[in-house]
């Protein structure tokens, strides 16, 4: 049984007054545990949409999301909630930083509905911002770090839960070379300690350490 | 509970940091629950005099009927009810209006002081007048002056006391006399307005009893008008309890009115607001952990505006003497009391205006919030 999986995927948009638009039409795909899964395709394929459904983030118009043989996409919000929590991490391409939290506070929010004391929270965020290199920008606002740290600070709260799976989508996208080298680093030392990825990226970069490359085309998988 | 810890902790500190929207709220607040919370202690604070004059009054009021209202009661009555067994003494007692210059003026004439509440000095003798603070300060009178009221030049009267205001709310615009001046004074000799009966303790039914007898229609006078000190209380307290009970439904109308300012007022950042729930919800937070913070903040924000409230109407009536609240409450006060304003802080209008606080943020946050968390994470973060 595969970790994560998906079944005929398909998802549709409907503005008013508008025709629906199709993001994702009967996509499966399959990721096992330990594996590096990049999905790629040119912008508005649908990529995504695709790490949206899986990641639970919102829900298929049909088709399902098997995690563990468990189908999540029709779930009560509580389990989608407690798959986000002690499942997955998740890195979001606009980063999605609570702007008036420290670097330290982001990477702890996650950690705040656990039973997790303030001190012991605090500890193994400022452990993720090292590991990440951001020890020394831990009481700084988002707005006061670069894209490349802001991303780095989105992926230590990404990973502060110790995650079997983490998604990022476009990690690399909005920062300059020697800061997406940094996360892909970053990256690799999570694929290299176990864990499972599903990254959204259209950076050739990414597509070299895949186990495993998905290709979207217009909403549809190509390859 | 580890986790709950950490959520009313994370509450306090996301107020803090929204200091703009806290402050608003706050405001709104302070806006609704401080004029509620003055108004209760203005009323707490007469009702709570009237029970005192009440309680340090006599045991029975003897009036005559007159077409359903009090009518004089004759002096020869005095001598009957005092040979009642129980009663400890019979005071006659004048309370009239007349003209002082143009204004009406309450006049009362006694020969015990200790029939008026708080004044424990010697009634005035013939000729003799104590005159209420604010009044002598309106009618320009002084210690020492002579006036006579409007119509009776030919009786006049010396100023010989002013009284205090701080001794009762009614002392500060009334005129006290001799008994024997109020007489003339409105042309009933022989009569008083009540009889204040006073009795040995647990004897004053019975006495009303006895009394509600004479006046029969064998009797050929009109029957008496007894009130005794619990229907006294009883038709004070009803008129307290109408009077706050007008206050609060109107209150619970301006209460209905500001749910939708709020709501809007609410609105102030609610698109961040939005956008933190997505983020929560992305990163595991569950629909009730984030409905938690919510009613914590609220809590908060409740208890911090409703003792915000007591705090500042405190000030309002004991620094600044309720300018501005009191006519709503004491007839004949302006909107700058030149007496002081009795004001009494009980603790269920603190609680009150609490729940009122807490139910005003919670009809303001709660349903948008909840709203924000059961949508998917992807539609609120963008």
């Amino acid at each position: 049984m595969s970790l994560l999986e998906g079944q005929d995927l398909c998802r549709k948009y409907q503005l008013s007054g508008q025709d629906p638009v199709w993001a994702l039409r009967d996509v499966s795909c399959r990721m096992e545990a330990g594996s590096w899964t990049t999905i790629a395709g040119p912008s508005g394929s649908g990529k995504s949409s695709l790490l949206a459904l899986l990641a639970a983030l919102d829900r298929p118009t049909s088709g399902k999301v098997l995690v563990g043989g468990e189908n999540i996409s029709f779930a009560t919000d509580v389990v989608q909630a407690r798959y986000r929590r002690n499942r997955i991490g998740i890195v979001f391409q606009e980063y999605q930083l609570l702007e008036q939290l420290s670097a330290l506070e982001n990477v702890a929010m996650p950690l705040l509905v656990t039973n997790m004391k303030g001190k012991t929270r605090r500890e193994r965020a400022r452990q993720l911002l090292a590991a990440v290199g951001l020890e020394a920008r831990a009481a700084h606002l988002p707005r006061q770090l670069s894209g490349g740290e802001r991303q780095r600070v989105a992926l230590a709260r990404a990973l502060v839960h110790d995650p079997d799976i983490l998604f990022a989508d476009e990690p690399t996208s909005n920062i300059d070379q020697k800061a997406a080298r940094q996360v892909l680093d970053i990256l690799h030392g999570v694929k290299d300690r176990g864990r499972t990825l599903v990254i959204v990226s259209h950076d050739p970069q990414m597509l070299v350490p895949a186990d495993q490359v998905l290709t979207l085309e217009d909403g549809r998988l190509v390859s | 509970m580890q986790k709950h810890c950490n959520l009313f902790v994370e509450a306090i500190r996301s107020l803090l940091r929204n200091r703009g929207r806290s402050g608003v709220v706050l405001f709104c607040l302070l806006g609704v629950l401080l004029p509620f919370v003055t108004a209760m202690a203005v009323a707490q604070g007469v009702r709570y005099q009237s029970s005192f004059s009440i309680n340090s009054g006599a045991d029975l009021y003897i009036a005559r009927e007159q077409y359903g209202r009090n009518g004089p009661v004759s002096l020869q009555l005095i001598k009957k009810i005092e040979n009642l067994s129980g009663v400890t003494r019979v005071v006659p007692r004048i309370v009239g209006r007349t003209y002082l210059g143009e204004d009406l003026v309450v006049v009362v004439g006694v020969d015990e002081m200790k029939t008026l509440p708080g004044l424990n000095t010697m009634a005035p003798g013939p000729g003799q007048a104590f005159v209420g603070k604010s009044l002598a300060e309106k009618a320009d009178l002084a210690k020492g002056n002579e006036f006579h009221f409007g119509l009776f030049p030919a009786l006049p009267f010396t100023v010989v006391q002013l009284l205090s205001p701080a001794l009762s709310l009614w002392s500060s615009s009334m005129i006290v006399i001799n008994f024997h001046d109020a007489e003339q004074l409105f042309k009933r000799p022989g009569y008083a307005s009540e009889l204040l009966v006073y009795c040995r303790p647990g004897t004053a039914d019975s006495i009303a009893e006895r009394l509600s007898s004479i006046g029969k229609p064998w009797e050929m006078v009109p029957p008496l008008r007894i009130q005794t000190k619990k229907l006294v209380k009883q038709y004070v307290g009803r008129g307290f309890d109408i009077q706050s009970g007008l206050f609060a439904m109107l209150y619970v109308t301006a209460f209905g009115l500001a749910i939708p300012a709020l709501l809007i007022l609410s609105g102030f950042g609610r698109g961040i607001r939005r956008r933190e729930i997505g983020i929560l919800k992305a990163t595991g937070w569950q629909t009730l952990d984030v409905l938690e913070v919510t009613c914590m903040e609220n809590l908060f924000l409740a208890l911090t505006g409703s003792s915000l409230a007591i705090l500042l109407a405190v000030i309002w009536l004991k620094l600044c003497n309720g300018i501005g609240i009191a006519p709503l409450f004491i007839s004949g006060s302006g909107w700058i009391p030149d007496f002081p304003i009795p004001a009494r802080f009980m603790p269920m209008p603190a609680l009150l205006s609490f729940l009122f606080g807490l139910s005003l943020t919670m009809v303001g946050t709660i349903i948008p919030t909840w709203r924000a968390a059961v949508t998917p994470p992807l539609t609120t973060m963008n």
